[in-house]
């Protein structure tokens, strides 16, 4: 994958915000949690590790985005974009603990879902994601070129955030 | 500028196409499977070129430069020339085929066979034959009254005629193979001349003569095709017992990875080494961003640092060389060939200049050119007439052409001229002769020609239901 710094940021809020979001809420409520801990709860969990996954990923694109420029392809192998889970799960993690909204017993619940949502991203950045955007794979990872494309990612984007903030904010 | 009524006047008859393409190999195919995705009627389009399939040329040119169909390219696996998104990918596909993950590993080669083979599927589903006109393109030139009229003989009986059309596209490939100087002074003074090879020449008569009988050779250039024919020496002595010694003459000799950590390209024992013909990112990632905001001669300079002769750093190749150094049939040596003639017997013989050294005579059976193909994109009479009818040329000489691939000083009224692949290197794309700048080319022609009215460019549902139907080979 030969991404530019913007065609990462609006891959990475694009993809989690559509395809991430409709993944978690469609999980949530039957992934492994202990027999005390409500549904609402799980769902806390999941959005909340969403939520955190997209806005410290702007960091961590940046972090990469540099590592990349010492490569002389000027690349990101797919196998990159897979092993980066393994750095980004710890910060993820501390973040919702440190947010209070993981209860005893959910770590596997996480875990889930977090692997499952990073993988199931993975796979569509590999290629399905140009049947609906062909553009995208020769723009360095960007939508936004075109007028027509610019406002699907607009609107793909901010309405996935803004359900994924207000369902967040609805069962805290 | 000419007009309908001069045409009418000489008695040439003219028939109407709204696209032509002028060239039918892999770079128009690459444009008219994108209009047709795209929306445009096969009646619309017409293809004016004198090979049968859109693959020839370059099966041909792979053939000759010792690929085998079942051979690997130096490509990447979502380069699918057939496939406008790129998924599912050769790897992907040749999983599926063969039942095994194996494949999905091997994703910076793809296979001659399945290029030709989805290349075939691809042409008889958009109707490439119906399309095609068997003819040779003579001239294009601006009509009066907008739009292009372009003048072509047919292959049977050379009868002229012309097409009438609104926007035209050219890509004619190389005008050949590469002739030195030298070799080109030989074959004029003694004919055929058996003992100049080109790597892109048919010339497997070299390597039964060299199994027949112990022979040297040299060899020029230090590209991917130079590795080819190494490697096909080399498997010759290997399987069939050739007794050939390789002399290797290398023009740059690269000892070790060139550039600050930043920009380091990888090299040794004299290749210059890189997974394609140029960074990945020249495609379609940063180092494309930096080359659109460029000048003519900014990328004419980038372009000679991220492309010029590389090949691919295989270990099947490494270990290869390194076993010819070691026991000493291979030798490799920087500088020029030079005073080429013939003996008396029919051996080469020739001045080795070699760097600081001083000139040394050496005699050769064979010499195999694989220094590339004929870059001098004006050796194409058509290319030459439009750069004569005001075609700009860049830095690098060839075709200038805008990010959308118009060349912009030949605009007539309503109607555009595109031109994409080996003529109009040193634009904003680096990598315009491979899978890759083609089909980004033919992107960004279908584009454009979206913002003039004469198609839609599948956005998001048209994308996805063009892609439904290419999944079931059904026509766009």
């Amino acid at each position: 994958m030969t991404m530019t710094l913007g065609g990462r940021l609006q891959t990475r809020l694009v993809l989690l915000s559509s395809i991430g979001l409709l993944w978690t809420i469609a999980i949530s409520a039957v992934l492994p949690r202990p027999w005390d801990v409500p549904v609402h709860a799980a769902f806390r969990i999941t959005l909340a590790s969403s939520v955190v996954m997209t806005i410290l990923g702007f960091f961590w694109e940046l972090v990469y985005h540099a590592l990349q420029q010492l490569r002389w392809d000027k690349d990101w192998p797919p196998l990159f974009g897979l092993l980066t889970a393994i750095v980004e799960v710890v910060p993820v993690w501390w973040s919702v603990r440190a947010l209070n909204v993981l209860p005893n017993g959910c770590a596997l619940l996480f875990a889930i879902h977090f692997t499952t949502t990073w993988i199931l991203i993975w796979l569509i950045t590999l290629g399905p994601i140009s049947i609906v955007q062909p553009r995208w794979r020769f723009e360095g990872g960007e939508f936004s070129r075109r007028p027509g494309d610019a406002l699907v990612t607009f609107v793909v984007s901010n309405t996935g955030m803004v359900i994924a903030l207000v369902l967040l904010w609805a069962i805290w | 500028m000419w007009d309908d009524a001069l045409l009418a006047a000489a008695g040439i008859p003219i028939t109407d196409a709204h696209v032509i393409s002028i060239g039918g190999g892999l770079g128009s195919f690459a444009v008219v499977d994108f209009l047709r995705i795209a929306g445009v009627e096969a009646s619309q389009i017409r293809v004016l070129s004198r090979l049968a399939a859109p693959y020839d040329t370059f099966a041909a040119l792979a053939r000759a430069s010792q690929l085998r169909p079942e051979d690997r390219l130096r490509s990447d696996s979502s380069s699918t020339i057939d496939n406008v998104w790129g998924w599912p990918g050769y790897a992907l596909c040749e999983a599926w085929t063969e039942r095994s993950l194996s494949p999905l590993w091997r994703v910076v080669t793809e296979p001659i066979l399945t290029v030709v083979a989805g290349v075939q599927r691809e042409a008889t589903r958009i109707g490439w034959g119906d399309m095609l006109v068997g003819c040779r393109a003579e001239v294009v030139r601006r009509r009066a009254g907008g739009g292009y009229l372009v003048l072509a003989s047919r292959l049977d009986d050379t009868a002229l005629f012309a097409v009438r059309c609104q926007h035209a596209y050219v890509a004619l490939g190389y005008p050949g193979p590469r002739l030195l100087p030298d070799t080109a002074a030989l074959r004029e003074q003694y004919g055929a001349c058996p003992q100049v090879a080109n790597a892109f020449e048919p010339h497997e008569h070299v390597y039964r003569q060299l199994v027949r009988s112990p022979g040297r050779v040299v060899v020029r250039g230090a590209g991917i095709t130079a590795s080819r024919i190494l490697e096909r020496l080399i498997h010759d002595r290997d399987t069939l017992g050739a007794r050939t010694e390789v002399l290797h003459v290398f023009r740059h000799y690269v000892p070790g990875p060139v550039g600050p950590p930043w920009f380091r390209r990888a090299g040794g024992d004299g290749f210059a080494y890189q997974p394609f013909n140029f960074p990945r990112a020249a495609g379609g990632g940063q180092l494309r961003r930096r080359m659109l905001a460029m000048t003519s001669e900014e990328r004419a300079l980038l372009i000679a640092t991220i492309g010029g002769t590389t090949t691919a750093r295989r270990r099947r190749w490494q270990r290869q060389l390194s076993r010819a150094r070691r026991e000493q049939w291979y030798r490799a040596v920087v500088g020029r060939v030079g005073e080429l003639d013939l003996d008396g017997s029919g051996r080469l013989r020739f001045v080795l200049f070699n760097g600081g050294a001083a000139p040394r005579p050496e005699a050769a059976d064979f010499l195999i050119d694989a220094t590339g193909l004929d870059d001098t994109i004006t050796r194409h009479p058509l290319i030459a007439d439009l750069v004569d009818c005001g075609a700009g040329l860049n830095a690098l000489g060839r075709l200038d052409v805008e990010p959308s691939f118009e060349l912009r000083t030949m605009r007539s009224g309503a109607g555009r001229l595109y031109a994409s692949g080996a003529a109009t290197l040193g634009g904003a794309l680096a990598p315009v002769d491979s899978f890759w700048g083609l089909m980004h080319a033919a992107m960004e022609i279908t584009d454009d020609l979206a913002d003039q009215g004469t198609c839609e460019f599948p956005g998001v549902m048209r994308s996805l239901t063009q892609w439904w139907r290419w999944m079931r080979n059904r026509p766009p």
